[in-house]
C-alpha cells in the first residue's frame, strides 16, 4: 500500500509539473500572441507596412485530389489575390473523379508539351494543359498518384520562380494574402520560409477575396475548431516565431524558398506529415551546414480552409495530423534535447513531444492513475473536482482571449449569439472535444500502414460567396 | 505556492486581456468617431484657408499655430491627412501647401522624438503629399535623413519614399550611403524599385550612383544596376568594365548579364557568347542567365550559338535558350534540323516554346527564370 501511496504521490508531483508546463506555454503563447497581433493592427493602421507594387515572384502550387468540387473556387480566389507576380501550378495527383476535366474546361486550357526539370524525385506526369488567358498563367499537372509530397514535388519541379507557395485544394486565399506572405522576405535578409495563417472558411462569406460577412459556422464541430484554431494554431505559432523556432507550417498555406527546398531534396514521400517534416528538415539542415536562417509567421497572411463538419472527417483528419507529427518527429528525433537546435529542441520540439504527441498517452495514464486512486481510497475528490473545475475554466478563458483578439485584430465584427456561442463553446471545447481528440489521437497507430501513404479526403462542399 | 493560485493568477491576466480586448474595441469606437469629426473640422478649415487664399487674403495665423500644435498628436495627423486628400485636386492647392510646408518642417522636428510608428505614419503623409511641399523639401529631407537611422523598417521605408518623392538627387544619394555605412539589411529589390520611382532628374541621380559606385556594398550595388536597368538611359558603356572583370562578385556579374538583357551592347554581346559557349557546370548560372540575355541580339551567330546550347548539359541553358530563339523568332525552318534531329531535350524545349508562342504573348513564353 505504501508503494502505491509514494506512486501515486510521484504521479501527482509529474502531473502538476505537467499541468504548469502546459498552462505556462498557452499562457505564454496568447499572451504574446495578443500582443503581436495588436501590434500588427496599430501598424496597418498607420501605414507602417512595405506597400510594394512588384513583390517577389512567386509560383503557387496547389497539390489536388479528387477535387472537382473546390477546386475551380481555389483558382479563382488566387487570381482575385492582389499580387503582380505569380503564376498558378495545380497538379492533379491522379484524381478519379473529374479535377482535370473541371479545370481544362473552365480556364479554357491548352494541351502543351512541356519540359519538366525533375530535380527532386517524383512520379511521371500524364499530360500538362496551360492557359493564358489570365492575368497570370495557369498550369495543370496531371500526374500518377504518388501522395501530396509526390505532388508538390513536381509542382517544385515544374514552377519557374524562385520562392513557392504550397496550398490545399479547398483553400480561398485572402486579397492581400500573397502579399503579406511575401513581406517576410523584404523584411529579413535570409528567410527561408514564412507559415501564413489558416481561418475556417465554414460560416463565412468571401467575394473576390474579401470576407464581406464573418460568422462562427452553424456546425457546432466545426465552430469548436475555430476556437480550437485560435488557441492552438494562431497563439503558438506566433510564439515559437518570437524565437525562430516554428517546427510546422501548415501545408493549406506557406511560402519557401526554391533553392533550399531543392537542397533538402523536397517534400518526404514517406511520410503523411510531409510539412511539418520539411520545416524540421529546413532546420537540421541549416544548422548543419551552418546557413543562416530565418522560418517566420506571417500572422496577417490570411487563408480560408474548409473544417470537417461531421465527427468521422475530423476523427479521419486528425489521426492523419497525429501520425504525421509523429512520422516527422522519429525521423529528425536527432533535435531532441540538442544543444545544437537551441530553442527549436528545448522548446519547440519539447512542446510538440510532451504536449502533442505524447499527451493523449499521458493523459490515459493519468485517468488510470485516478481510478486506482479512487479504487483505493487515496483521492480527495472535492480537490480533483475543483483543480478540474480550474483548469477547465482556465483553458476556457484562454480560448476566448485568443478567439476574440483574432476576430478584433481582423476587424471582423462578430455578432451576440456568436459572442454566447463562442462563450459556452469555448467551455465545451475545453472539457469536450478536447477529451474525444485525446482519444482519437491514442488510436491513430491502428491500421498505421494502410493509411501511410493516402490523401486525406472529407466530404466538401462549396464555399459561400 | 498552490498550483491552483498560479492557475488563477494566469486565468485573471487572461481576464484582464479579455477586458482589455472589450476596452480596444469601445476606444476604437470613440477614436474612429473623434477621427472623422475631426476630418471634418480640418475638411472645413482647409476650406476656409483656399476661400482666403482665392481672394488674396492672408490666412489666420493663429489658427495655424493652433493646428501646428494639434497635428503632432497622431490621430490628428491622420484626420488632416484624410481630409487635405479630399481637397487634393482644389484650384489653389499649390498655394495652400506653400504654407502648410511651414508647418510639416515644424512637425518633422517634432515627429523625429516620436516612437517609430508615428514617426513611419509621418514620412508616409509627406510622401503622400510631397509634390506639393517640394519649396520646403530641404529642412523636411534633412529631418527625413535623420529619420534612415530608427530601427523601424518601415519609418526607414517611408523615409526613403519622400526623398525619393522630392527628387533631390543628392539626398537620395546621401540616403542611400547612411543606409550602407550601417550594414543594416536593406532589401535591394525596394531599393531598386524605390529608385525607379524617383520623381527627379535620373540622369543626375545615376551619375552620382555611378561615380559613388566602387565605395558601396554589394547588395547596394545590385540595387543600382538593377534601377540603371530599369530606367531608359545609356551606361552600356560604363557598365562594360565591371562585366568582364573576374574579380567582380558573380551576383554582381549576374545583374549585369540581365542588365544586358535588357540593354543592347554589341561588344556584351561576345562576352555572353563567351558564357554560353564556355559553360561549365560550377558556374552554370552565366551560360543559362546569357543565353536568356541574347534573345535581344538577333543575328545569326547569336542564333547558332542558342540551337547549340539546347542540347547543354544544364537544363536550365537548354530552355532559356529555346525561350531566346523563340523570341527572336527564328523561323521553323531555321531550327528543322533540331526538330527531325535526335536530341529529344533540344526537341521538346523548342517545341514547348513554339506551341506556347502561339497561344500566347511572346513575353510569356518562358519557363525558367534565374
Amino acid at each position: 500500500m505504501e508503494t502505491i501511496r509514494i506512486f501515486l504521490n510521484f504521479v501527482g508531483v509529474f502531473f502538476i509539473i505537467y499541468l504548469i508546463g502546459y498552462s505556462t506555454f498557452l499562457f505564454l503563447s496568447v499572451i504574446v500572441g495578443s500582443n503581436v497581433l495588436f501590434d500588427k493592427r496599430k501598424n496597418q493602421e498607420l501605414k507602417n507596412e512595405l506597400k510594394h507594387d512588384y513583390y517577389v515572384p512567386i509560383s503557387v502550387l496547389i497539390p489536388a485530389f479528387n477535387e472537382e468540387v473546390t477546386i475551380i473556387d481555389t483558382i479563382r480566389s488566387i487570381l482575385d489575390v492582389d499580387y503582380k507576380l505569380f503564376e498558378i501550378i495545380v497538379i492533379d495527383d491522379g484524381s478519379r473523379d473529374e479535377t482535370s476535366a473541371k479545370l481544362i474546361d473552365f480556364f479554357k486550357m491548352h494541351l502543351v508539351n512541356r519540359p519538366i526539370n525533375k530535380r527532386i524525385r517524383c512520379q511521371n506526369e500524364e499530360f500538362i494543359y496551360e492557359s493564358l488567358d489570365y492575368k497570370v498563367s495557369i498550369t495543370l499537372i496531371r500526374k500518377e498518384n504518388g501522395g501530396k509530397a509526390d505532388a508538390l514535388n513536381m509542382g517544385i519541379n515544374a514552377s519557374k520562380y524562385p520562392y513557392f507557395v504550397c496550398m490545399d485544394a479547398d483553400t480561398l486565399l485572402q486579397y492581400d494574402s500573397l502579399e503579406k506572405i511575401a513581406n517576410p522576405i523584404l523584411e529579413y535578409d535570409d528567410v527561408i520560409a514564412v507559415g501564413g495563417v489558416i481561418g475556417i472558411s465554414n460560416g463565412i462569406e468571401i467575394e473576390n477575396g474579401h470576407v464581406i460577412k464573418y460568422k462562427l459556422p452553424k456546425s457546432i464541430l466545426a465552430s469548436m475548431q475555430v476556437l480550437e484554431y485560435d488557441r492552438s494554431f494562431l497563439a503558438s505559432r506566433i510564439l515559437m516565431d518570437q524565437y525562430n523556432g516554428s517546427i510546422l507550417i501548415s501545408g493549406a498555406f506557406g511560402m519557401f524558398r526554391k533553392d533550399i527546398v531543392l537542397a533538402v531534396g523536397g517534400y518526404d514521400h514517406s511520410t503523411i506529415g510531409e510539412d511539418m517534416e520539411l520545416i524540421l528538415k529546413l532546420h537540421v539542415f541549416c544548422r548543419t551546414h551552418n546557413i543562416p536562417y530565418h522560418i517566420k509567421y506571417s500572422a496577417d497572411a490570411i487563408s480560408w480552409s474548409e473544417a470537417p463538419e461531421k465527427l468521422g472527417d475530423l476523427i479521419k483528419q486528425r489521426k492523419r495530423w497525429h501520425l504525421g507529427l509523429f512520422q516527422s518527429m522519429t525521423m529528425h528525433r536527432r533535435v531532441f534535447a540538442n544543444i545544437k537546435y537551441g530553442a527549436v529542441s528545448f522548446a519547440s520540439y519539447t512542446y510538440f513531444l510532451l504536449y502533442e504527441l505524447l499527451s493523449p498517452f499521458i493523459e490515459l495514464f493519468g485517468i488510470l492513475t485516478m481510478g486506482l486512486a479512487l479504487a483505493l481510497d487515496l483521492i480527495n475528490i472535492p480537490f480533483a473536482l475543483m483543480f478540474f473545475l480550474v483548469y477547465a475554466s482556465f483553458g476556457t478563458v484562454l480560448t476566448l482571449t485568443a478567439f476574440l483578439t483574432r476576430v478584433h485584430t481582423q476587424n471582423f465584427k462578430i455578432c451576440f449569439s456568436d459572442m454566447i456561442k463562442a462563450l459556452l463553446l469555448c467551455l465545451f471545447e475545453n472539457i469536450g472535444l478536447r477529451f474525444i481528440l485525446a482519444i482519437v489521437r491514442m488510436t491513430a497507430f491502428i491500421g498505421y500502414k494502410e493509411k501511410r501513404l493516402s490523401w486525406g479526403e472529407f466530404d466538401r462542399v462549396e464555399a459561400k460567396k | 505556492m498552490n498550483i491552483e493560485v498560479l492557475i488563477y493568477m494566469y486565468a485573471l491576466i487572461c481576464l484582464a486581456l479579455i477586458g482589455f480586448d472589450g476596452m480596444w474595441l469601445v476606444i476604437k469606437y470613440v477614436k474612429t468617431k473623434k477621427i472623422t469629426k475631426s476630418e471634418a473640422d480640418y475638411y472645413q478649415i482647409i476650406e476656409n484657408h483656399l476661400f482666403q487664399i482665392s481672394n488674396d487674403q492672408e490666412g489666420n495665423k493663429k489658427q495655424i499655430k493652433i493646428m501646428t500644435k494639434k497635428l503632432t498628436h497622431v490621430d490628428e495627423l491622420k484626420a488632416f491627412h484624410l481630409a487635405l486628400q479630399k481637397h487634393e485636386k482644389a484650384n489653389d492647392i499649390e498655394s495652400y501647401m506653400l504654407n502648410l510646408g511651414l508647418i510639416f518642417t515644424d512637425l518633422s522636428q517634432k515627429y523625429e522624438k516620436q516612437e517609430s510608428i508615428n514617426k513611419a505614419y509621418f514620412a508616409y503623409v509627406i510622401a503622400w503629399h510631397a509634390k506639393h511641399l517640394k519649396r520646403s523639401r530641404i529642412s523636411i529631407s534633412e529631418h527625413m535623413i535623420a529619420y534612415l537611422d530608427d530601427k523601424s523598417v518601415y519609418c526607414r521605408e517611408n523615409a526613403l519614399r519622400v526623398l525619393y518623392q522630392f527628387g533631390d538627387g543628392d539626398y537620395v544619394v546621401r540616403a542611400l550611403k547612411i543606409l550602407d555605412n550601417r550594414g543594416v539589411y536593406y532589401n535591394s529589390k525596394l531599393l531598386s524599385d524605390g529608385l525607379f520611382a524617383f520623381s527627379g532628374n535620373h540622369e543626375k541621380l545615376s551619375a552620382e550612383l555611378l561615380e559613388l559606385f566602387p565605395l558601396f556594398n554589394q547588395s547596394m550595388q545590385i540595387a543600382i544596376i538593377n534601377y540603371l536597368k530599369l530606367i531608359d538611359l545609356d551606361f552600356r558603356a560604363d557598365l562594360f568594365e565591371i562585366l568582364i572583370d573576374k574579380k567582380v562578385n558573380n551576383e554582381l556579374r549576374f545583374a549585369l548579364i540581365r542588365y544586358y538583357g535588357k540593354h543592347h551592347f554589341k561588344p556584351a554581346k561576345n562576352i555572353l557568347l563567351g558564357f554560353l559557349s564556355g559553360n561549365n557546370n560550377e558556374e552554370w548560372e552565366f551560360a543559362a542567365l546569357s543565353a536568356r540575355a541574347l534573345s535581344i541580339y538577333e543575328e545569326k551567330k547569336v542564333a547558332d550559338a542558342l540551337k547549340k546550347a539546347l542540347s547543354d548539359k544544364n537544363w536550365y541553358v537548354r530552355i532559356n535558350a529555346g525561350s531566346s530563339l523563340c523570341q527572336m523568332k527564328v523561323c521553323q525552318g531555321e531550327v528543322q534540323d533540331i526538330m527531325n534531329g535526335d536530341d529529344r531535350f533540344a526537341r521538346e524545349v523548342l517545341q514547348y516554346n513554339i506551341d506556347r508562342m502561339k497561344v500566347g504573348s511572346p513575353k510569356s513564353a518562358n519557363i525558367a527564370i534565374l
